[in-house]
């Protein structure tokens, strides 16, 4: 029975506008859609991105949100970053290969009946045209024949960041860096020059989750949690500040942590590790170079094959076993507990969102923040390519300027500007003739 | 035992949507119950009869929309059975009523609309309501501004303190005898402005303001005594501070440069018979623009030009052989009554000259002022004018003490450190929600501008305390405002960003806070926030996105 009954479409309308426009509708019998949920918000902006997700995952055939048109919000212009929220998200849906056509981001488009009922029932034909979303089952796939990139030996580091290195001791730091080991590269606190000559570089070793770890414990006083104990406890006995040797995605990834208030930026002290032609191509990394030097090349466009995108995503997702490593491995995952596996967000009794949902809200989670490191796909034991998930969301940002690690104001959550809305300076009252006195 | 009360509207949807067709798209697990109505409260009392509602039960009111009666069912539902657990879902507007649907259709969307209900009840936070300050309005500053804006407010019955550092009432209004463009009295003004009901501190400074819960939380300084009192919103009305002469046009070296206040004052005096007319000068000479649009004072106050065409038609009444001249560089009278003043002013014999650069003037004197000289200019030869009186016609700055009250709220200032507030749409509003701003603190003002912008701030700052809301907010919120679960908060600061009322800040354990009063139930906390410490009861949960979708959550038992 593949009635139109059958097709939800969950309507977030704010009470502004659109909801008045639903309810004008209905109280004039205008013909609308059946599988119409309503949900009435008190401000378009507080749709988050996860409600959206939980939508599709659980069988949504379409979000709507709607909202007061840009520049009359209720709420101070909150819809402009609803705006690129959701035009954010749309991307990264497509990049799984759910068309964004089964977003409907409108703003101002519904406040009247026949304006509600015309964009309802626009949107449910255009849903009726669409091919059939695939269904997310949980299919096993086979783990692929790609290598899971493994930690090298690195080399030794060269002289010259040696002597850095060497600089950042005598004037009182202490350097956190990779040290050569039987067990291959690990990180190592380095208080003498002596203790240099294990230095190793050349590794892609995610220095800038345990960085901020240590600024985060000095903070609070005490190391929490299981990871990196040792090092961490000597790190927070000695007083010296901190200076980081590591590539450029770990600054930023610290710079990210500083704007999240983790710990005081002024903290923050790097000894500049540039990647080689051979690690960059290995990362496949996008942005070698340092924040707030000149970007590199425009990334290639990602596949735009909705059909494609979403079988081989749904192969992907498919092998997930939701352990999530990834978000272990994250540097930018700060939340003291997150969301996505708690019983405060989840209804006890609730099943964890599906591998779809998870990676979808992680994505999205951290947007903004995240830094194309990859760290997230190097630990996934099943080799899920999440990175281009990330790098959807990073192109998608960047179209409106915004790159993270550089100390930009995020366009998610930047409405709130108290500039001169008029931008009008006094004029220059000149005298026509004689001289000033 | 959850419990659905099928409101059919007088039987109406009955034949859209038959009850049966909803129990059994409802299930077992909620007792259905039609009703003939529930937004009345005799028949919802009726409808009642015989059904009790333990702690654990939770009541779904399946009726129309909240903006139809939906509303009025649910209150007296709650009136009908005191305490009870209940929610709204309006199935009218929502789904009977607009056409184009079989029943099973009709029947289907009801009950996930139904169970969207059960969901928002059972993911709701204990409601806790917002207190209200129940505080009162300061008014800083009683001048025409400050004293329209006070005697509005204590007019509407709310409560306010206006506080002058000077001794006495009226500010500029007790310099001005007469007032431009309908030239009445300032005393006329002064008391068309009745102060009962307010609390007037004169001779008490306002000094730091700060926020505190519900409100701000001011000095007041009288003499070497200072107290700090709370109120819930805060107007300032300074004023500006005139610039006097300061040694231009040789004003202190030689008698008969005044300034324009002191040539008002003496007009004044005549005009109310305690000073005699000899005083009045024979040909009088004004000066525009002293120490205005320069380096210092890079802008026109545009109140100086009316002021001296005023004092000049004022002086020619007094003494009709007077001859007046005005040196200006250009007269900026805007609007009809003013330009009909200068017209008025031309006919009486007042001539106007322009000059390019006043301070190519050269007074000429020996203790008493004689002539000014003008240079050539451009067709014009030089020209020498006799005066036994100079007036120079000087600007209006910031007042040092709003400047230094807005450096303390960090309000923007432009470069000249008047007060901005939000240009276009709401000039009046500061940068700090509940401060309110009127008359010269902004930009000189007249003083029929100061008192419309003193009412027009006072009717807002009384709005802005009635149930805490936004000014220009046409719907009053509704529920509990966010909160955040400190113990999930990774103090990221996201939501402190995102708020667009500024009602989440850090604290100092480094986790975000809510303000209640300040929080105007948008949901931006909650949509950004990663770790779901921020929430607001009334954003769409997990559960009731699950219910709209058929979803079936189950409610006791953890699966994996």
């Amino acid at each position: 029975m593949a009635s139109s009954t059958d097709k939800k479409i969950c309507v977030f309308a704010c009470r502004f506008c659109s909801l008045l426009g639903a309810e004008r509708a209905g109280r004039d019998r205008l013909p609308l859609p059946a599988g119409i949920r309503l949900m009435p918000v008190s401000c378009a902006g507080s749709v988050s991105a996860d409600a959206v997700i939980q939508a599709f995952v659980n069988g949504a055939s379409g979000v709507a949100v709607l909202g007061c048109h840009l520049g009359g919000c209720r709420h101070n212009d909150a819809n402009r970053d609803e705006h690129v929220r959701l035009e954010t998200l749309a991307d990264l849906l497509e990049a799984v290969g759910i068309d964004r056509r089964r977003l409907l981001i409108s703003w101002g488009t519904a406040h009247e009946a026949e304006q509600y009922a015309r964009t309802m029932n626009d949107f449910a034909a255009e849903l009726d045209t669409l091919p059939a979303m695939l269904p997310v089952a949980p299919a096993s796939e086979k783990r692929p024949e790609r290598p899971v990139p493994v930690l090298d030996e690195g080399v030794a580091a060269p002289a010259e960041l040696r002597g850095k290195a060497a600089e950042a001791i005598r004037s009182g730091k202490a350097v956190l860096a990779l040290s050569a080991s039987s067990r291959g590269p690990v990180p190592a606190l380095f208080r003498t020059e002596a203790e240099l000559e294990a230095l190793v570089c050349g590794v892609k070793y995610p220095l800038g989750k345990l960085a901020g770890r240590i600024l985060r414990d000095r903070r609070t006083g005490a190391v929490q949690g299981t990871d990196d104990l040792a090092l961490r406890a000597s790190a927070l006995a000695c007083e010296a500040p901190l200076a980081v040797l590591c590539r450029a995605c770990d600054a930023r990834a610290l710079k990210e942590q500083a704007a999240l208030n983790q710990f005081p930026a002024e903290e923050l002290c790097f000894i500049p590790e540039a990647c080689s032609p051979e690690q960059v191509a290995a990362c496949g990394c996008e942005r070698p170079e340092w924040p707030g030097d000149a970007p590199s090349e425009a990334a290639p466009a990602l596949p735009t094959d909705l059909a494609a995108n979403a079988a081989r995503w749904q192969k992907e997702f498919s092998r997930c076993v939701q352990c999530h490593w990834c978000r272990t491995a994250c540097p930018v995952c700060v939340c003291p507990t997150c969301a996505l596996d708690e019983c405060a967000v989840l209804p006890a009794g609730m099943m964890p969102p599906s591998p779809l949902g998870y990676h979808l809200a992680r994505a999205m989670h951290v947007a903004d923040v995240c830094v194309q490191c990859g760290a997230c796909q190097d630990v996934c034991p099943q080799g899920l390519p999440l990175l281009e998930l990330h790098r959807a969301v990073a192109r998608s940002l960047k179209a409106r300027g915004y790159a993270s690690g550089e100390g930009k104001a995020s366009p998610m959550r930047a409405q709130r500007r108290l500039g001169d809305a008029l931008g009008i300076a006094a004029p220059e009252w000149k005298s026509t003739g004689g001289k000033k006195a | 035992m959850k419990y659905c009360l099928y409101c059919t509207c007088m039987g109406t949807l009955a034949s859209s949507l038959k009850e049966e067709a909803l129990r059994s798209a409802l299930g077992p697990a909620v007792a259905l119950k039609a009703v003939d109505r529930l937004c009345d409260n005799a028949a919802c009392r009726k409808a009642l009869e015989g059904m009790a509602f333990g702690p654990a039960d939770t009541v779904v009111a399946a009726a129309c929309s909240k903006g139809s009666r939906g509303a009025q069912a649910l209150a007296c539902l709650r009136s009908a059975a005191p305490g009870v657990r209940a929610e709204l879902a309006d199935i009218r507007e929502a789904c009977v009523w607009p056409g184009s649907k079989d029943s099973a259709g009709v029947a289907a969307q009801a009950a996930d609309l139904v169970r969207m209900g059960f969901a928002r009840l059972e993911s709701a936070a204990p409601a806790e309501a917002c207190p209200a300050s129940g505080k009162g309005v300061l008014v800083a500053g009683a001048g025409p501004a400050g004293m329209a804006a006070a005697s509005a407010l204590a007019a509407l019955g709310v409560p306010v303190t206006l506080a002058e550092r000077r001794t006495s009432l009226g500010g500029m209004l007790n310099q001005l005898g007469t007032l431009f463009p309908r030239m009445e009295s300032a005393s006329s003004v002064k008391a068309a402005l009745p102060l009962d009901g307010a609390d007037v501190l004169l001779g008490t400074e306002v000094r730091g303001i700060v926020r505190e819960k519900g409100g701000w939380s001011v000095e007041l300084r009288s003499g070497a005594e200072s107290k700090r009192a709370s109120f819930g919103a805060v107007i300032l009305a300074l004023g500006g501070r005139p610039v006097l002469p300061g040694g231009k046009m040789r004003s202190g070296e030689l008698k008969g440069v005044v300034s324009q206040m002191e040539l008002d004052a003496l007009l004044t005096a005549v005009e109310q018979g305690r000073k005699s007319a000899d005083l009045l000068p024979a040909d009088a000479v004004f000066v525009q623009c002293v120490n205005a649009r320069d380096e210092e004072h890079n802008y026109c106050s545009a109140l100086c030009c009316p002021t001296a065409v005023k004092n000049a038609l004022r002086l020619v009444a007094l003494k009709p052989e007077a001859t007046v001249t005005v040196l200006n560089r250009q007269m900026v009278m805007p609007g009809v009554a003013l330009e009909a003043l200068y017209r008025k002013a031309m006919q009486s014999g007042v001539r106007f000259l322009h000059v390019d650069d006043m301070n190519a003037l050269a007074v000429e004197g020996e203790g008493n002022v004689r002539a000014v000289r003008l240079p050539a200019s451009a067709g014009a030869p030089e020209e020498v004018l006799k005066a036994d009186m100079l007036v120079c016609s000087t600007p209006v700055a910031p007042a040092p003490a709003s400047v230094e009250l807005a450096e303390g709220l960090g309000l923007r200032m432009d470069a000249m450190r008047f007060i901005r507030g939000h240009e276009p749409a709401h000039p009046l509003e500061s940068d700090a929600e509940g401060v309110f701003l009127c008359g010269s603190v902004r930009w000189p003002a007249f003083v029929d501008q100061a008192v419309e912008q003193g009412r027009a701030a006072a009717v807002m700052a009384a709005r802005f305390l009635r149930e805490n809301r936004m000014p220009m907010d046409e719907m009053p919120e509704e529920g509990p405002a966010a909160s955040i679960r400190t113990a999930l908060c990774s103090g990221c600061g996201r939501c402190v960003q995102a708020c667009p009322h500024g009602a989440c800040r850090l604290g100092e354990d480094g986790k975000s806070a809510v303000e209640a009063e300040l929080c105007r139930r948008c949901g931006a906390c909650a949509a950004v926030c990663p770790c779901k410490a921020a929430v607001l009861p009334g954003v769409p949960s997990t559960r009731e996105i699950l219910a709209a979708l058929g979803v079936v959550a189950p409610t006791k038992r953890r699966l994996s």
